[in-house]
This record gives structure tokens, sequence and C-alpha cells, in this order.
């Protein structure tokens, strides 16, 4: 081997001696241009706004069913809710013995759960508490998946930007978007609003609703350093007892398929609302001093001196902001009646579930073989052109609305969006005028499950 | 009358059995008594529709409340098919600190799912208050005892009440104390403490002592017979008692891949799960999975596809079939497919056909085939001057 081969096999191990690399090193600093915003113009088929729970799936399928996808998002991960808000439990897939939701979500949750070597609950046998057929996921492998999974679709992620206005011409959507050094023209000619708080349909002039009261949003944390079951719990009071039990470390690993537990503790963020920086910065505020006092708190009882918090979601998960006013407003009987319309794209099944700050959650169960389901009417917002949501923001009564916003619904919510903007797009058409047959037929192609009329 | 002299004479029987170490087979042909319009008797649907014909008894070890060891009944058909199993129950259930005998016949199927229940002649439930029930309380009653998943598998009879009992009796249908909001649904008003009972009868130790004693006379005629039952847990049990249990014949194959149709993804997968690895190697096997890759829908193909990531070597014939079809796959199974034919050993023919989809409009299949193609390192010329980076 001769001197400079030798030098450069060296090189390309990182071996070579400091002494020999210092000089290039004090020769690597350079005086920069200084920090100006690029402005850049891309065009793309679908723009999915959101990487949440429904933008994530919607982007998967836009991109799979060969539209030219572009997905923003304003944080830094792909998951939204499944990941950095936390809620690593995704419910409700199986309903009375079968599967109702399928598709690209439980693609995902299915890769998770494969690849972390857990175990799926036994969906034949109907639970006695519904969510014991919640599956639990890692959080981390999710945000891992997904990204891959969008990557391989052809997806174009855009993390750190967000929409600054959105403008309909010439039948197609003028968004514009800014972001960490960027400010970005995306001319696209579908947009799937996944914000999960219907700001774009907001900021397309589209009417929105929003209650005079919302559910509380929840942060997500883990404790540990203590053993409940040495607790003398006659001298903590009551209302510290759940908490304490349910943030075990050790409830938290599960070697079985069975749920004894939810699997992660939470406080209650009242009000919370991530519409805004502003709003959700007070929600994030909110929730991570009520944890602190909380954390204080347990600290002062006898068993509990060395308990530790182990985890903290890096956001307050939202529950309820605002809901489109779409063509169809699911209601609260169509939801638990089943009802299937001739435009249903998917399913959706979980009690009604209200959280309510100091009264707890107000829950009506759906009857035996009972499903509900989403027509496509409720993801379009009035008078609107080439323009679908996905995801809590569905156009539905508060009551249908808390139990249509969970997230194995919104992800089938994402991937039937993403059909129908993959449809209306290539058409030339609205989502609304796109030939229904064809719409299950794309979905049914792609492993959607759709509702059946009985 | 009859019902209560023939218990008599089985307790007896069951004392005379019990010190044995070893479970003890009489075979007693009895006319059967169970059809009888005066009984109250509530059923659910059964496994096997055959006619019964025949009862053996046996003495089992069930080690539940009642006692440790007890008679167990097996009903056959004529020909020797078990139908259903059935324990003649008698044990007291107390209240008011008083005790008064539940005596009621419990019926499994043979893959220990809960059949139904039977009361002797003249023998009727009621409540603490002495209600008799009503035929609605019956048959809330029925569904509670079939239903699998209930808080009732995870409590004690303490639990059963708001406050526990000051009687120190275990057996208690409290009359003074509520039964718990949340257990509401899961018992009869006013009498917890028998649905509790019975139901962890019905869900404890015999149920595994009837799986056992059917487990011991396998066969795949009669997995055949449990598939054609309506219940879905019976066709999820038959399917997880085929690898390492019965022959896979090949009418149990056709059976088989007649389940891997359909909308019921849970049996779906259940029936491949009961192909076993060696089965993969078969040739037939092969094919029948490939045609429902090709005819079923996409959560069909999924679970079809992901079974067959496990064949080593796929035919050739099959792997052509595969590469054909490869166009008209989607999402995950798309890509699925490419990862099975990964493992296999390809010919330039399947090449050029899996490069031709490199035309494909849809970025997401052409992007993958580019990617598969360079990661087999092919030496076609054509196929080499199509993927080349730009």
């Amino acid at each position: 081997m001769g001197k400079v081969e030798r030098r450069s096999v060296l090189k390309a191990l990182g071996l070579a001696s400091v002494g020999a690399m210092t000089p290039t090193m004090l020769k690597a600093e350079t005086l920069k241009e200084p920090y100006k915003v690029t402005e850049k113009a891309i065009k793309t088929d679908i723009l999915v706004i959101g990487g949440g729970t429904a933008g994530t799936i919607a982007a998967i399928q836009a991109g799979r069913a060969g539209a030219k996808t572009i997905l923003i998002e304003s944080g830094s991960q792909l998951g939204g809710t499944m990941t950095t808000g936390g809620v690593t439990f995704p419910g409700i897939f199986h309903a009375w013995g079968k599967q109702i939701i399928g598709g690209i979500g439980w693609e995902l949750v299915t890769d998770c759960v494969k690849l972390n070597g857990d175990e799926l609950p036994d969906f034949s046998i109907p639970p006695d508490s519904h969510w014991k057929h919640q599956v639990s996921v890692n959080g981390f492998l999710y945000t891992l998946v997904a990204e891959e999974k969008c990557i391989e679709a052809g997806v174009n992620i855009r993390y750190y930007e967000t929409p600054t206005s959105v403008e309909f011409r010439n039948g197609n959507w003028i968004v514009q978007t800014t972001g960490k050094g960027i400010t970005t023209q995306i001319t696209c000619n579908q947009i799937i609003d996944c914000t999960g708080n219907a700001l774009i349909a907001s900021m397309a002039g589209f009417d929105v609703l929003k209650e005079t009261e919302t559910q509380p949003g929840s942060l997500i944390f883990q404790i540990g350093g203590y053993d409940y079951d040495s607790l003398d719990l006659t001298k903590i009071p009551n209302e510290y007892h759940r908490v304490l039990r349910q943030n075990m470390v050790k409830n938290q690993s599960r070697s079985s398929s069975e749920n004894t537990f939810v699997p992660y503790g939470y406080v209650y963020v009242p009000g919370a609302d991530s519409t805004t920086a502003e709003s959700h910065t007070i929600a994030n505020n909110d929730g991570r001093s009520t944890l602190l006092n909380l954390i204080r708190k347990l600290k002062t009882f006898p068993g509990c001196e060395n308990l530790k918090i182990l985890d903290l979601k890096t956001e307050t998960a939202i529950r309820e902001t605002y809901r489109i006013d779409g063509i169809y407003k699911v209601t609260q009987s169509d939801y638990l009646e089943g009802k299937v319309f001739e435009d249903s794209i998917s399913n959706s099944f979980y009690p009604i579930d209200l959280h309510i700050v100091g009264k707890g959650i107000h829950q009506v169960f759906l009857k035996p073989d009972v499903v509900a389901s989403i027509p496509l009417r409720a993801l379009i917002p009035k008078k609107s052109k080439n323009f679908l949501v996905a995801g809590r923001c569905v156009s539905s009564d508060r009551m249908s609305n808390s139990a249509l916003r969970v997230q194995a619904s919104s992800m089938g919510m994402g991937q039937a969006a993403a059909a129908a903007a993959v449809l209306a797009n290539k058409l030339g058409v609205s989502p609304h005028e796109v030939p229904i047959e064809d719409l299950k037929e794309l979905i049914r192609n792609h492993g959607g499950i759709l509702p059946l009329r009985t | 009358m009859f019902g209560r002299v023939r218990m008599r004479v089985m307790a007896i029987f069951n004392r005379l059995t019990h010190s044995s170490l070893y479970v003890k087979i009489a075979i007693v042909f009895v006319v059967l008594s169970f059809v009888n319009a005066e009984r109250i008797k509530y059923f659910q649907p059964q496994t096997i529709l055959l006619q019964p014909h025949s009862t053996q008894v046996f003495s089992v070890d069930i080690n539940d409340s009642i006692s440790e060891s007890d008679l167990l009944y097996k009903v056959s058909s004529k020909d020797g098919t078990p139908i259903f199993f059935y324990r003649e129950v008698f044990t007291p259930v107390c209240f008011d600190n008083k005790c008064r005998p539940l005596t009621i016949n419990l019926y499994w199927n043979i893959t220990g799912r809960y059949l139904g229940f039977e009361l002797p002649e003249d023998e009727f439930l009621s409540k603490t208050d002495h209600e008799p029930f009503s035929v609605d309380v019956y048959e809330k009653l029925n569904q509670i005892l079939a239903t699998e998943s209930t808080p009732l598998a995870e409590i004690d009879y303490n639990q059963l009440t708001v406050k526990p009992n000051s009687h120190g009796l275990e057996d208690i249908d409290a009359i003074t104390s509520a039964t718990p909001q949340n257990l509401a649904p899961y018992v009869i008003e006013g009498a917890a403490y028998t649905t509790f009972k019975l139901w962890h009868l019905i869900h404890g130790a015999t149920k595994n002592q009837v799986q056992n004693f059917t487990i011991a006379e396998i066969s795949s005629e009669l997995i055949i017979k449990i598939l054609e039952s309506p219940i879905q847990a019976d066709k999820i049990w038959a399917l997880e008692h085929i690898d390492g249990y019965v022959d896979f014949t090949p009418n149990l194959k056709e059976k088989v891949f007649d389940l891997i149709k359909g909308e019921d993804y849970i049996v779906v997968e259940k029936a491949l799960d009961a192909i076993s690895e060696n089965e993969l190697d078969l040739y037939d096997v092969q094919q029948l999975l490939m045609k429902a890759l090709i005819q079923e829908n996409y959560n069909v193909k999924i679970r079809v596809i992901e079974k067959m990531e496990n064949c080593d070597f796929l035919k050739d014939s099959v792997k052509i079939e595969l590469v054909e079809n490869l166009g008209s796959l989607n999402g995950q199974v798309f890509k699925k497919a490419l990862s099975v034919l990964e493992k296999q050993e390809l010919t330039s023919e399947m090449y050029y056909k899996i490069a031709a989809l490199l035309e494909s409009e849809n970025s997401f299949i052409s992007n993958s085939i580019k990617a598969f193609l360079k990661n087999e390192n092919v030496k076609e010329p054509q196929i080499l001057s199509l993927i080349k980076d730009e």
C-alpha cells in the first residue's frame, strides 16, 4: 500500500491524526452571507396540511395512488396525537368480532406492533370495556415507520412549515407557507386540511364552528420510582389513587395482548386549543404547570418520596376545537344508529365520549352490532371546491364528534379523503363530484373497509 | 322427579369415583332426557348439528367452587362424533343467612363454548325476593353466560355488592347491598351471586376439560365439521387446532382455503395461520395462495402475501404468476410482493416482465420497481439502461 493510498484509507476511517487534521480545521471557518429567507415556488397535485393522525395516512394514500403529493407539518415529526401528543393507544379498528377499519392506518399500527414484538388483543371476543381493543403502539417506532412509508410513497414532506394564506385561482389552490428560513408558494389542485382545527378551511373562507366550552386537552406523562402495591392508600387522598396506579412503570410495559390499564397518564388542560401558536403555547404552559404541581403534591405522600417523572410528551394533545360546516353534518343519532349513507366511505366505532373537567366522561355506547359510518359529504365544506378535510374537524355535531375524533376513525377518514382527492385531481372535478362507486373501489383497492348497508 | 333421582345416583357415583387417581370412564347409554318441553332451557347455537345418539359419562378433575371432581357427560351422534357436553350441577347459593340449592344442567359445545342451561322438571330460578325469573330475565341470563369477556372474570364474590356482606358467607345473593353500577349489565339484578356462580362454572375448569376431551379425539374430519359451524368462535377454535394436531388432508385444505375469502379478516388470518411452514413448500398450497392473492380483496391479499413471505422456494409457475400480476397489486401488497420475489431466484424473462412496470404512470410503482431491480443486481443491458440514475 502506497503512502497516498494509506492516508486516504485512514482518512476514510476517521483515523487521521489530530495533528494532520488541525490545519484543515483551522481553514474551515468562512464568512457566511447574512441570514435571509429564501423563496420557493412548487407545484403538486395534492397538498395535505397537517402530518398528524389523519394527514400522515392521507399523504401515504395519495402518494401510493400515484398523485404528486406534498405534506406540510408545522412540527418536526409525523403522527400528531399518536406521537407528539403521546396517545400511543389508537382505536378502535374492530367492532363486534370484526375488523371495521383497515388500510394504511392499520398497516402502520400492525407494522409497529410486529417490529416492537408486541401482541394484539384477541379481537374475536368483544371486550367488556371498549378501550381493551385499542392497540398499544410504540410511539417512537410510529414516527419512524410513518415517515418511511411517506417517503416510499413519494410524498414530499415539509416540516416546520405552516400556511399563511390560501387562495383558489383558476381551478387550483395557491398556498403560501412560511417556515424556518423559507417561504414557499405551493400550487396544488386539491387540498386536504388535516390540521384538526379546520384551520385551512377557515383561511379559505369556509364556515367553521366551535363550542362555547370545549373538551379539555391532555398532557401525557409517565411517572415511576414508587411501588403502588406497597403504598398505604388510606394515607393518600382518593383523587390521587388513579394517577398513581395508572402511571406505574410496570403497567406501561405490556407482556401480553390484554390491556389492563390505559398505558399512559395525563393531566387535563381545560380549554386547550392548538389552532394558533399563541393558543397552543398557552395549552402547553397550562398543562406543564398543572403537572409540575401534581408531581410536587404526589411526592409528599408516604411511599412516593422518590417519585420521578420519566416521560413527558412534547405538547398538549387536543380533543376539540373547530369543525367544518360540511355538506352533511353527522349527528349523534346517525352515529348511535349506525346510519350508512350512499356516500359512506369509512367506519367509526367508539362510544360518544365527552370529557368534562370535574365531571368525568359522558359516554354513550353503541348497541351490539352497530357501527357508525362517515359520509364523504361530511369531509367537504359547504360551497367549497377542490377541498377536503379529514380528522376531528369532520362536519358533525358535538356529541358525534366526541366519538368520530378518535385515531382509528381519523385514519380511515384520512385514507378516504385522499382517495377522493386523487380521483378529483385525475378527473378535474371537485371531490363531491367524484363518482362514488369509483371512489369506493379505489378505497377498497388500498385496503380501506367500507361501511356495509344492512 | 326422575331428574332428582338421577342426580342422587350420579352423586353417589361421583363419590365412588372420587378417590381414584385416574379419570375413570364409565360408559352409560341412557335415554336422552334433555329434550323435554316441560323444562326451562335456554341455548346458544350448536357447533355440531348432528342428532344425539349416545351419552358417555366421565368422572373428571374439576376443582372448581363446587367440588374437586364431578361427572361430565359427553353426548355423541350415531357415528360417534361428539356433539356436546353437559354437567349436572347441584350447589348451594346463599342469601340472607339462608342457603337454597341451585339445581341446573350446564351445557358446552365441543369447542368449550357455552351452549346453554336446562333446569330439571318443576325447577325454576328466582331472585332474592323469591320472584321467579321471567322469560326476559332467562334470556338475559343466557346472554350473560355466553359472554366471554366480562368483569365477572376478574372479580371475587365480595366485589359483587357495594358493601362487603357481614355474614361471612361467600355464596350470598345479598338483598341489602346493591350491585356496583359497572357490574349491573353483567349480572341479573337480585341474583348477582347466582349469575356469578354460573358464569364461573361455565368459563372455569370444565371448559378446559371439555376442550381436552375434544382434542383427545380430534381428527381432520371433526375439524371440518366444526368449521361448518355458523359461529366465528368455533371456526377460530378449529383453525387453531389444525397445525400440530391433525393431518392437512385435501378436504381440510379445501375447507381452510374456503375461509381465506370474504371479509371476516380475523378468520382469514387464523386460516392462514393454520397452514404450516412445511405445507408452504407444496405446489398446490402455493397455487391456492396465488389464487387468493389475485382474486380476493386487499385485506385478504395483504395477509396472503405476508404468508407467502415465509415461502423459501416458490415453484416456477407461481413465481411467473406473481410477476405477471404485480401490476395489479397496490400499496403495501405490492411492496410485499416485491419482497417475496427478492428471496427467489428469478429468470431474465421475469426481470423483463418486472421492468415493464418502470413505465407505470404511478410513480410509487415505478420508483419501487427501480429500487427493486437495482437491488437485484440485474445484468440485462436493456434493464440496466432503464434503471441508470440520470
